[in-house]
Parts: structure tokens; C-alpha cells; sequence
């Protein structure tokens, strides 16, 4: 019943040429922009749902810098001791947590072969994976024992590796108790961890990752300190190792003292600050397209009000009257929106050359076109729902 | 004349508009909205790019040559962005003194001294190690005393220029020149306090961000090179091997780091671009560089172009507000369509009593200006209430955010030129319908 309306539609769409086509070109605007846009605000979302595989709550970093000629009287054993006999403190270590620039390393499964896989190295002093929170998913941990000194480049260091990396390098076969090679270092694995990121990135790639730990002497050594504190303690631990730092030694400088997850925050405001002004874009973007819509639906019903009521006269129901606008909107949005898909990912891939981002997917389309016919079919039934109102008589008085 | 039917048909649009209230105030908003986007996005864009130098800018040159081995591959092709130091003390020697000046930047620690109003405790500060026409060259003001004298770039002088901010903070801002500042061990005397420094981005070094805060303290380059240890050598790039990197020796031939700029008029710009490839064959012929000369020499403005200093988010804002800005015109143009066939009986009527095509097409035009006008204005307002959100943002670069007087202008002429365009179309349909067909309706 509803298909032989098409033709009428069609044919009422020839008057209108001008008001059809730019309301074609606005929906497939609409659709482009809210496809792109939408993604941009996902990837920040979704990069700041990533979990860098440490115990993220319960972390903080100190950086502890030494001051030339000014020797201090506390090695950094003595530092570490004092911290981790404070109440709350679950772990500390010499080491960086991500988010820092970590080095990289080159590795690959026999000396000197030439396709090396890139890794983030993680190092530590003993009780650094404790300290990081990660734990084993297969295989044992780092233990302080078997860990070589500082320094000492020539013994074979035991490692902890993730999944990812695992999987590069070994692929199906078992990779526990396997050796790998960076340059003349060699490193056996003992454990396999399920992630371990440097940074917040979306690629598999980054999730490639090496944590050693390395036995410290009585040196005094400036740099980056690991906290981990039980449950809901970080910030109060962070404070009191803080002072520790600072009455313990004053010719050592603490620049930075932060919360892991402070540090999170910062990574990822400038993504976040984006997708909040584009958040509030798109919310503009809808609301011109739908009172757009809503407008010149309107203005339609009111200039077929004689057209109506002689459909009614002849004996078309409420209902038709209603889905004939109905389907009209339906028709336009449906055409624009196809229109809007090319434009869509025209526009994505031309981005994808100026900026990092990952680029649209079908998802994002496929969830902007439904909304945007959604919204614009909403718009739509308001007039349209006051046009199947008119009762016949009234409009044939009015003539 | 024309004058007379411009006025008239201002005069008319906005009686037109008053008269079906809401539709105008629809067509109004969705040019507001469109303008909105486009003026935050723009403004924020115009007041990041800035012009730090102002007019001397396009004068103020950073030449750099090319010492690395032939087997490092380098998709772009363009030399490293700083010097060694061995090239940048050759290349400061091409220009005349009071128009070159090196520098670099890092991080040093400061004790404190008694009469500062300080935390007992030591803190680190970034410092600069610049020769003494630094100041000058980035128009850097003075507050109270002035900058070191050449002669003291090369004797060791332990003297300090601060900031402001670090004047303050020490000092109480009161005039502190002849107190001492200790620095990785060595006491230095401020000689000179800059006062508030405009400079948007930081052209000078682009590395620790763009839109950092400037440096707090200031002391002659060769001093402080020769501070007793490595508290690092500002961005520095190293590729003989390892070791090399290890050693992080500001002196190696195989480490870039130095910073040079120089003032050049426009008639010794060749001139210099000559100096240089001559230099570059030189050292060639000396064996230590070994390509052939690939030599730039990139004015302050094309330095922050070339080095893409504008955040990426503020260039994706402006992607997409574009976009809402092209969507609110077809929109304004399909309602500014609605609204005249909407006066279509008026239209006829007026065509009836001989108005030309002409004089109706104008007066819709006119209709068009009014919109774009008061969408324009509302637009700006707008806009300046996105910028205000973006400020919020936290970020380095979120206080230097506004929008200037001559973008707010721009955006006010974008938004004329939108609405105009909007109105072509519908104000040449309506003109051009049959009055006869406009009175009678369809």
C-alpha cells in the first residue's frame, strides 16, 4: 500500500527541486561530519579506556635528581627501605613507570639476526614488577635473587615479557625459559605478562614490552622511583615518601611527584579536551539539521493542505497522510545519507594524511546514519502529525 | 540610487523578518551556529600561529647545514633542525655582531640563598645559555638592568638574566639586580630581569612545546657550557653510535643541539645562502661533511610552518567546523528559500505594480546581508563563548587562546559572504516566478 506512493512522492519532489536537493546535501553534510567527528571523540574515549597492564590506582613516580659535588650521605638502599617501611606502602623500586618515554630496544630470537622486533625496555632495581603491579599470566616472576647487578652487561638477565611480544617472537611455540637477544645483551623469559604499554596508543605494536630487574648495590643513584601503596593509600604515600626524599638528602632534587594516574590524566587532556568541544559541535549539528527538517516539513504540509484533504475526501486514512511525509523525509534522508557515506570516508582518508587518527569504520557510519534519520524522521512527524489532523471539511471551507 | 534601493530593501528585510518571527529567528541561529564554529575554531587557530617576532619576523633567519654521514637515511631530506657546536661558533661568525645569537636550553639546580624568599629547599630551573643578542633578537624586555655585553659571551662571567615570574617569586618582584643566584654549584649575580615577554610560540625553541613557559633564568652561552656536569644540552640528536649518545658530549662533531638564529635584510638573504653552501663544501672538502651542501635557511615564520606548531586538536576542530559551517549554510539557504516563497503573495503583488526582477532579486538579497549580519554578530558570541570552554582545557597552550578583534572581523565578513551565497539561489527563484503565479498561489 505504501509503495505505490512512491511515484507521487517522486513526482511532488520535481516542484521542489531546489529545497530537495539542498536538503539531500545537508543530511549527507550532516552524516560526514558526524561520522568523522564521532570517531575522533571514540579513539580519545577509547584511548583513555586502555589500561597500560600496571596496578594504575595504586601508583606513583618520584623523580629524585642529584646535584653535582654534593655528595649525599644516604645510598639509595637506605631510600628505598626507609619508603618501603612506611605504613601503606606495598612495594618500591628504581624504575620508570609508563607514560615516560621508556628506552627501546631492538630484540630478536638469535644474536646478531637483522629482523629485530621493537620493544619497550622496562628496568628496574629488585621488587620493580612488584612495585609496577604487574603480574604473571603464565610462567614465574622476576625474582630478586637471579637478577644480575647493575651495570653488568654480560650475564644472562631474566625477563618478563607480554603476551603481544610473546607471540611476535615465538609465535604458538612455548616462550618460558626461551632466550632472547638485543645487540650482546641476553635475557632469558620467565614470565609472560598480559600487557605492559608505554603509552596510550591503540596499536598492537606498543603493547610489545620487556620488564628486568637488576640488583642494587650501595650506590647512590639519582632517578625515577616506583611507589605501589595498598588500596585507596597512593596520594597520602606519595606525600610522606616525598618528605622522606627530601629530609633524608637536601642536595637531591624531587622535580617531579605525581600519581600514576594523574600522569594518565595529563597524557590523554589534550584528546579529551577535543572531544569535548567536538561533542558539543555535534550536539549544534543536530539540532540545525532537525529544525531544518522540521521547518520545511512543516512549510510542505501546510502548502498540500488542499492536496490533503482531497486524499482524505477519497478515502485515505489518517495513517497514509502520516506515512506519506513519513516516507518523503524517509526518501530524502535515505538518499543523502548514501551520498554522505562517500563523503564520509572521503573526508576520513584526506585527514588520516594530516593528522594521527585511526580513520573511520563502518560502525561509526552505520551508528551516525541511523542517527541522523532517526532525528530527522523525529523532526519530520510533528508537522507531519498536524497534517493528518486536517479534517477534509475544514480545509474544503478554507479554499 | 542604488544607495536608495539598498537602504529600502534593508528597510524591508527586516520588516520581512519580523514578520514570521520564527522562521527568521530559525534562519538566523543556524547562521550563528554555522558562524560559531568557524570563529572559535579560526580565532583559536589565528592567536596559536600568532606572529612572536612581528614585523621583524620575516627578517629573523635559522640557517642550518647538513654534517651527517651519507648512510643515515632520511625520508624528508632536510637537514637536522639545530647545529654541532663546531658549525654553529663557524656560521654565529657570518654575521656581524648585535644580529646572531646561539643558545640552547636545560635544566639546572638551584640552591637557595639567604634574602630570597624562598622554600629552604632546592628546585630546579630551566635556564638558557645564550650569547648576549638574544635578547635583542626576540625582543625580549627589560625591567631593570640589561643584558650581558658580548665580551662576556666567551669570559666565563658568572652573570644571570631572570624572568619575571622568577624575580617574583625570589625577590617579591622588587628590583634585584646585584643579588645572587646559585646554580649547580656556582654562585651567579642577576644582572638584568626581563619583564613580561609576548612571545607566541616560542620561536626560538619549538622542543619542550610550543607554548611552554619561557625560561626563568638566562646566562652567557659559553658559561654555561662549562658548568661542572651534564645536566643535558638542549634537543641534543647524536648518530656516530652508541657510545656517542652515551657520552652526550656537547662538544662531539656527530651532535646536533645548538640553536643559532640571525638577523638578515632581505638584500643579504642570498648572500647568506651562498655563505653557507660555501661552508658546507668546505667542510666537505675537510672531510667532515659528506654530502653535498643541502643547506636551509627558513625565515622565523616559515620555521613555525615547517615545524607544524599549531596542536593537531585545534586543526581537527577546524575540519569539523567547516563542516558544521557548510551544513548551516544549505540549511540557511533552504529556509531562506521557505521563507520567500512564503512572501510569494506580497512578491506578486509588488511585481504586479512594476517592480523589476531586478529590484526583487536586490531586496531578498538584502534580506540575505540582514541575516548574515545579525547571524554574524550572534555567531561571534558564540564563538567566544566555545573559546571560553576550550580555555579550560588545562592545556599549555589554552591560555594564549582568544579571539582577536581582526579574526572576529573576518568571521564577521565569512559570515555575510555565507549568507549571501545562501540567498542567491532561493532570491533568484522567487525573483524570476510569475507574479501572476505568486498571487494566486499553487
Amino acid at each position: 500500500m505504501m509503495w505505490n506512493q512512491i511515484p507521487v512522492i517522486i513526482r511532488s519532489f520535481r516542484k521542489h527541486k531546489g529545497t530537495v536537493v539542498l536538503l539531500m546535501s545537508m543530511v549527507a553534510l550532516t552524516v560526514a561530519v558526524f561520522a568523522n567527528a564521532a570517531s575522533v571523540i571514540g579513539e580519545a574515549v577509547r584511548k583513555s579506556q586502555i589500561s597500560t597492564g600496571i596496578d594504575e590506582a595504586n601508583v606513583a613516580v618520584i623523580q629524585d635528581i642529584a646535584v653535582v659535588n654534593k655528595g649525599g650521605s644516604k645510598s639509595t638502599q637506605d631510600k628505598l627501605a626507609r619508603i618501603r617501611a612506611l605504613p601503606g606502602v606495598v612495594d618500591v623500586a628504581l624504575g620508570a613507570t609508563p607514560l615516560m618515554n621508556s628506552s627501546t630496544m631492538y630484540v630478536s630470537r638469535a644474536m646478531g639476526e637483522s629482523a629485530a622486533v621493537e620493544v619497550k625496555y622496562f628496568e628496574g632495581s629488585q621488587g620493580y614488577q612488584n612495585a609496577l603491579g604487574v603480574k604473571v599470566s603464565n610462567g614465574d616472576n622476576l625474582r630478586d635473587a637471579s637478577s644480575p647487578n647493575f651495570g653488568i652487561d654480560t650475564a644472562m638477565t631474566p625477563c618478563v615479557i607480554t603476551a603481544a611480544l610473546a607471540d611476535r617472537l615465538f609465535g604458538q611455540e612455548a616462550s618460558i625459559g626461551k632466550t632472547i637477544y638485543a645487540g650482546n645483551l641476553s635475557f632469558q623469559v620467565v614470565g609472560i605478562v598480559p600487557t605492559l604499554r608505554e603509552s596510550l596508543s591503540l596499536s598492537e605494536v606498543d603493547n610489545y614490552a620487556m620488564l628486568v630487574q637488576h640488583k642494587l648495590g650501595q650506590e647512590e643513584l639519582g632517578g625515577l622511583f616506583v611507589i605501589r601503596s595498598s588500596d585507596g593509600q597512593v596520594q597520602k604515600v606519595l606525600n610522606k615518601a616525598l618528605s622522606i626524599f627530601r629530609d633524608l638528602d637536601p642536595y637531591h632534587v624531587q622535580p617531579l611527584a605525581e600519581t600514576f594516574e594523574d600522569l594518565k590524566v595529563e597524557a590523554l587532556a589534550r584528546r579529551l579536551a577535543l572531544a569535548k568541544v567536538l561533542s558539543l559541535l555535534l550536539i549544534v549539528l543536530t539540532c540545525v539539521t532537525c529544525f531544518t527538517i522540521g521547518s520545511i516539513t512543516s512549510l510542505w504540509v501546510r502548502q498540500r493542505r488542499t492536496q490533503i484533504g482531497v486524499r482524505r475526501a477519497l478515502g485515505a486514512t489518517r495513517m497514509d497522510v502520516l506515512a506519506y511525509f513519513l516516507f518523503e523525509n524517509g526518501m530524502i534522508t535515505s538518499v543523502g545519507a548514501f551520498f554522505g557515506v562517500l563523503l564520509a570516508f572521503l573526508t576520513s582518508s584526506q585527514m588520516q594524511k594530516y593528522f594521527e587518527l585511526s580513520g573511520i569504520t563502518w560502525h561509526y557510519v552505520v551508528c551516525s546514519i541511523l542517527l541522523i534519520v532517526t532525528c530527522s524522521g523525529a523532526s519530520a512527524l510533528g508537522p507531519a502529525w498536524r497534517g493528518s489532523r486536517l479534517a477534509p471539511a475544514v480545509v474544503f471551507r478554507n479554499i | 540610487m542604488a544607495m536608495q534601493t539598498f537602504v529600502y530593501g534593508i528597510e524591508n528585510g527586516v520588516r520581512s523578518l519580523t514578520r514570521s518571527r520564527l522562521l527568521s529567528c530559525q534562519i538566523i541561529l543556524a547562521m550563528a551556529f554555522g558562524i560559531a564554529a568557524f570563529s572559535s575554531a579560526w580565532g583559536a587557530l589565528l592567536s596559536l600561529t600568532g606572529d612572536p617576532l612581528k614585523d621583524v619576523g620575516r627578517e629573523t633567519y635559522h640557517p642550518q647545514v647538513d654534517p651527517r654521514p651519507l648512510d643515515i637515511k632520511d625520508a624528508s631530506g632536510s637537514p637536522p633542525d639545530d647545529l654541532t657546536l663546531r658549525d654553529a661558533r663557524a656560521i654565529f661568525q657570518f654575521s656581524p655582531s648585535g644580529r646572531r645569537a646561539m643558545s640552547s636550553l636545560n635544566w639546572l639546580p638551584m640552591e637557595p640563598v639567604e634574602g630570597q624568599l624562598h622554600e629552604k629547599r632546592m628546585t630546579m630551573v630551566f635556564a638558557r645559555g645564550a650569547t648576549s643578542d638574544f635578547f635583542k633578537l626576540f625582543r625580549a624586555p627589560f625591567a631593570y638592568g640589561s643584558a650581558w655585553s658580548s665580551s662576556s659571551d666567551n669570559d666565563g662571567s658568572e652573570v644571570v638574566v631572570i624572568s619575571k615570574k622568577l624575580n617574583l617569586q625570589l625577590f617579591g618582584g622588587k628590583n634585584s639586580i646585584g643579588n645572587h643566584l646559585q646554580l649547580a654549584g656556582k654562585l651567579f649575580t642577576i644582572i638584568g630581569i626581563l619583564n613580561d615577554w609576548e612571545i607566541v610560540p616560542r620561536v626560538y625553541d619549538l622542543n619542550d612545546g610550543a607554548y611552554a613557559q619561557a625560561e626563568d633564568v638566562f646566562m652567557p652561552f659559553e658559561t654555561w657550557l662549562d658548568l661542572p656536569q651534564d645536566y643535558g644540552y638542549g634537543p641534543m640528536k647524536c648518530w656516530a653510535n652508541e657510545q656517542a649518545d652515551m657520552d652526550h658530549n656537547p662538544r662531539s662533531e656527530t651532535c646536533t643541539w645548538v640553536q643559532l638564529w640571525v638577523r638578515l635584510f632581505p638584500s643579504e638573504v642570498a648572500q647568506y645562502v651562498d655563505l653557507l653552501k660555501g661552508y658546507s663544501e668546505q667542510q666537505r672538502a675537510l672531510g667532515r661533511f659528506q654530502r653535498s651542501p643541502n643547506v636551509k635557511l627558513k625565515n622565523a615564520d616559515e620555521w613555525l610552518v615547517y615545524k607544524k606548531v599549531v596542536p593537531d586538536a585545534i586543526k581537527i576542530q577546524l575540519w569539523v567546523a567547516f563542516g558544521l559551517l557548510a551544513v548551516c549554510l544549505v540549511s540557511t539557504s533552504a529556509l531562506l528559500g521557505v521563507k520567500f516563497r512564503g512572501d510569494f503573495s506580497e512578491l506578486g503583488i509588488r511585481r504586479a505594480l512594476g517592480a523589476s526582477k531586478r529590484q526583487v532579486f536586490l531586496e531578498l538579497l538584502s534580506q540575505g546581508i540582514v541575516i548574515g549580519m545579525l547571524g554574524g554578530i550572534g555567531g561571534i558570541g558564540l564563538g567566544l563563548a566555545v573559546v571560553r570552554i576550550m580555555k579550560s582545557s588545562g592545556q599549555d597552550y589554552a591560555q594564549f587562546l582568544g579571539v582577536s578583534f581582526s579574526s572576529a572581523l573576518f568571521s564577521l565578513i565569512v559570515a555575510l559572504c555565507s549568507a549571501l551565497v545562501a540567498a542567491v539561489v532561493p532570491a533568484y527563484v522567487a525573483a524570476n516566478e510569475s507574479p501572476y503565479k505568486q498571487m494566486v498561489g499553487r
